[in-house]
């Protein structure tokens, strides 16, 4: 069987678009319905349903989803830049490691928290930062006093970082891979320190990875449910706990699609300027 | 006399049927014509990849597609193949149109330059892929597989996967797989260009042993003119999409049809031609550098010309109606029992000659030197 | 690396101290992943009824309590029965993707591969009430099947991503040697692509199980009061105290995750021969 080209019907070692077209269907489908739409229905649905654009007035204006998505914004902001400086830091040993031991031990710590699953690792992160838990004795025996992190906004930027931390290491490893290494030999021949030699040669090369990395972390974060949820309580509303709170609490969907697409848009914003800044392929990069 | 430009431009289709039809005859009488590619053209878009190439391979014979990298000759290669279908012309395999058919259809066999075996099939099987997809039987396919194996020296390594084995030996097995179901035509895209030197030696010898074996038509694919000049029956020198010459490599070699040919085939320096008079019997008057010799000559009538010299014409000692240059060394390489000598002259610009090291006493940088080329050694040609 | 013993005296302090900096750091990030694990893990020995720390005794007893009740057996079926299809059909949707992406000039194919990217990326609150505007409106909310398409448009960029990069690893010229042997296309791409995609494949279908398994938030959108899948049950268990089963049931699905992630990559590195 051949599929033939074009319409003169010659063969075409390039798969004719119409047949390109047909495997591409069940994907299209799948977004047209699961994805683009409902995004749009939520855009409308904000936009029209309950108070219309008054929805968002009402989120923005009010305290409590004012102060939701300050923390949120912050957190996200804060917990890109950790997770991406600690995740390149492993994700650089790794890089130099000439170990294959030692590599597959940090591999097996970065991945932690994805073999662990979402509710297991933060259910462990409320185990060791509640009152009378791990973290609290030890302080304790330090002599520290006692210490209740726990239902704080810190501890939701904690269990945020402990989750971002593998995402920001794997992108950076791509990075640190497509970086030549003999780069930073040859700073190194012509006398620069180690340090100066990683601030000038390597983080420069790495920037635009490191940008993209950055936004893609911070999309993320924004949208963090279950981590706010356990870690975090009354004290530390997120917006994902207020989201929830005027979903099935006070039964004000309207409200809650208005908040949904503020942070849609926020992320859509941070990762389009990531885009004008450093190009799609070194997004998609980051990705893979 | 010189510089005035009539006949077709370089390039255009009717000049490659000019000179395609200038070149040898059929060797040794007339073998059977097997693929046949008339006014066969590419373009993507704005872009012209092919234009109007008119080629004849005959049965038995390997004919090379030789030309640099744009020179359209790999484009030519996927339009035999199948793998794209012409903007404009036709491909006859023994006067049958092939050039909408798929690959498949068209019953031809290809080696690519990385060999592209498949990984996960053993040797046997990638060999025996053709003759599987033609529902030969299994004890004839074992039969032939192993022939092919022994042909190629691969025996006892038919169990084995590719990546077991060196990069010499994937290629012997591209070629058998390629070879095993006895297509009428074998395609070849610069099969020894993952080699180093050596291997490639040795592999040109074997491709050259197969021919000669079994016999079968090939269309081979390098932009190396050494490989060129080793392996084949006929050249066909390419250049921006179009033939630049056909012919036998010695003739390509000796009698290059342009400057191009010359240049990038026989390596030969282009001088400056002052005046020239096309004598009516394959010889021309010319008057070059100051010297007037009588010369072969290829340029068609009221082409711009230029003196073709190859580089191992010159020498040290000359007689009467020799070319003679003259000019200050200004390179010296040694190339093992050969010297290469750059000359600046001041009337025909740079010179490369290559000498015979042990003739080469007394030369030194920035000296001058006087040498002297056989006038039957040159040639005038069209010029680039 | 031997940075430090290469280069000239002149700059070796410096050099140690910014490679035992960067080694700390390193380090220290590494235990503080890991330690949450083998917290849990550790835990999981205890023999207390109530949570405490440290435990009291040391046993068994939460294994015996997990396997005595079927609540946690009855949340694992759910889960593994919505996670089987998902991987399922989110092989079935990306695998013909891959061939229109990568062998054809089909515009946009690229724009095509990063809108199915977009699941991973976007906040996943927000899209989970883009859902649940949807499904109250189809009526899907509280559905096996709601559920399924919901965690499909998950799982599709997951199981794209690992495929994607051993497809584009594929050279095209295999298919073309097949082809000119004298196989149809499709024919060599059954003979050929496929074989060599296959691991990969597998690799994205693990993948695509275990995070199907493991989603903790579409379903407190879009589930209904019967339906608990395990996250919902261990996460509706801990939002009301610690139940110290917790650990086991938590130290079994981290044993039988990592064992799948093993597997998974396994997979996937296989398929680059």
């Amino acid at each position: 069987m051949s599929t033939a080209a074009g319409g003169d019907g010659a063969w075409s070692a390039v798969l004719p678009n119409r047949y390109a077209l047909a495997l591409l269907a069940p994907l299209l489908a799948v977004l047209l319905a699961l994805v683009v739409y409902p995004l749009g229905k939520l855009t409308v649905d904000s936009l029209t349903s309950g108070a219309g654009v008054g929805n968002y007035e009402a989120v923005l204006s009010s305290p409590a989803g004012r102060r939701a998505l300050v923390t949120t914004i912050l957190a996200s902001v804060l917990v890109s830049v950790v997770a991406v400086a600690l995740g390149g830091t492993l994700a650089w040993q790794i890089r130099v490691s000439s170990s294959r031991w030692l590599r597959g031990a940090l591999w097996l710590a970065v991945l932690a928290p994805f073999w662990m699953g979402t509710v297991v690792k933060n259910y462990a992160i409320v185990i060791l930062l509640s009152a009378e838990g791990p973290l609290d004795r030890a302080l304790q025996t330090l002599g520290l006093g006692p210490v209740s992190w726990l239902y704080t906004s810190t501890a939701v930027a904690i269990g945020m970082v402990y989750t971002m931390v593998p995402y920001a290491a794997f992108a950076l490893y791509g990075v640190f891979l497509g970086i030549d290494r003999s780069l930073l030999d040859a700073a190194r021949g012509l006398g620069a320190s180690r340090a100066r030699a990683i601030a000038g040669v390597l983080l420069p090369l790495a920037l635009p990875g490191l940008v993209a990395g950055g936004a893609l972390v911070f999309a993320i974060s924004l949208g963090f449910y279950v981590t706010p949820v356990l870690l975090g309580g009354a004290q530390a509303p997120f917006m994902a706990s207020y989201i929830q709170d005027y979903i099935f609490t006070f039964y004000d969907y309207p409200i809650a699609s208005a908040a949904s697409v503020i942070l849609l848009v926020v992320a859509l914003a941070v990762l389009g300027v990531a885009l004008a800044l450093v190009g799609r392929g070194r997004l998609r990069r980051a990705l893979a | 006399m010189s510089g005035q430009a009539s006949g077709p431009p370089p390039g255009s289709p009717a000049r490659a049927l000019e000179t395609s039809t200038r070149s040898s005859p059929s060797p040794a009488g007339a073998a059977e014509v097997v693929l046949s590619i008339r006014a066969l053209g590419k373009s993507y878009g704005a872009t012209f990849a092919l234009r109007g190439v008119d080629l004849e391979i005959r049965r038995g014979e390997l004919l090379t597609l030789l030309g640099p990298s744009g020179s359209g000759k790999t484009t030519l290669l996927k339009l035999i193949a199948g793998f794209e279908a012409p903007s404009s012309g036709r491909v006859l395999l023994h006067g049958r149109d092939i050039s909408r058919l798929s690959p498949a259809r068209r019953g031809l066999g290809m080696v690519f330059q990385h060999y592209a075996l498949f990984p996960h099939m053993t040797v046997a099987q990638n060999v025996g892929y053709g003759l599987k997809l033609r529902r030969v039987a299994r004890a004839e396919r074992e039969r032939r597989v192993g022939e092919m194996l022994a042909l190629l020296r691969l025996d006892g390594l038919g169990e084995r996967y590719p990546r077991q084995l060196s990069g010499g030996q994937q290629q012997r097995v591209a070629l058998g797989r390629a070879l095993a179901y006895d297509p009428e035509v074998i395609l070849m895209d610069e099969p020894l260009g993952a080699l180093d030197r050596s291997l490639r030696i040795e592999l040109e010898e074997q491709i050259r042993g197969v021919h000669r074996e079994l016999g079968a038509t090939i269309v081979y694919v390098t932009h190396d003119q050494r490989e060129a000049l080793a392996l084949s029956d006929r050249i066909a020198v390419m250049r921006d999409g179009a033939l630049a010459g056909v012919g036998a490599p010695a003739e390509l070699y000796r009698l290059p049809p342009d400057g191009f040919v010359a240049s990038f085939f026989a390596a030969a320096n282009l001088l400056e031609v002052q005046a020239h008079e096309l004598l009516g019997d394959g010889r021309a008057r010319v008057r070059c550098g100051g010297c007037e010799i009588a010369c072969p000559v290829t340029a068609p009538e009221g082409s711009p010309v230029a003196l073709a010299v190859r580089r191992r014409s010159l020498r040290r000692a000359g007689t009467a109606g020799d070319l003679r240059v003259a000019g200050v060394v200004s390179e010296m390489v040694l190339l093992g029992d050969e010297q290469e000598i750059a000359l600046r002259t001041p009337l025909l610009g740079r010179i490369v000659a290559v000498l015979d090291e042990r003739g080469c006493a007394g030369i030194a940088l920035g000296q001058e030197l006087e040498l002297f080329a056989p006038a039957q050694e040159t040639v005038l040609v069209a010029a680039l | 690396m031997s940075g430090a013993r290469r280069w000239p005296d002149r700059a070796s302090l410096a050099d140690r101290l910014t490679a035992a900096a960067g080694g700390a750091v390193g380090a220290a990030t590494a235990l503080a992943l890991l330690v949450p694990a083998v917290l849990v893990a550790v835990l999981s020995f205890s023999d207390d009824s109530f949570f405490d720390f440290p435990p009291h005794a040391w046993g068994v007893r939460q294994y015996r309590v997990l396997l005595e009740d079927p609540r946690w057996g009855q949340a694992l079926w759910l889960s593994v029965r919505i996670a089987l299809p998902v991987a399922a059909l989110a092989g079935l949707v990306v695998v013909p993707m891959l061939f229109a992406v990568h062998r054809s000039r089909l515009p946009l194919r690229g724009a095509v591969q990063v809108g199915g990217l977009m699941g991973i990326v976007l906040p996943i609150s927000a899209y989970a009430v883009a859902m649940y505007g949807l499904f109250a409106q189809v009526g899907l909310l509280g559905s096996y099947w709601g559920l399924v398409l919901a965690y499909l448009a998950l799982a599709v960029p997951v199981t794209m991503l690992v495929t994607s990069a051993a497809m584009s690893r594929i050279p095209v010229e295999l298919e073309l040697a097949a082809m000119v042997a004298g196989a149809g296309r499709v024919q060599a791409w059954l003979a050929v692509t496929l074989r060599l995609l296959a691991p990969a494949i597998a690799a994205g279908a693990v993948l695509a199980f275990v995070s199907s398994l493991d989603e903790a938030v579409l379903i407190n959108f879009l589930g209904g009061p019967g339906q608990q899948t395990l996250p919902k049950a261990i996460l509706d268990s801990v939002r009301y105290g610690l139940d110290p089963v917790i650990t086991a049931i938590a130290t079994l699905l981290m044993l039988a995750t990592s064992l799948a992630l093993a597997l998974a990559s396994r997979l996937a590195r296989g398929s680059a021969a």
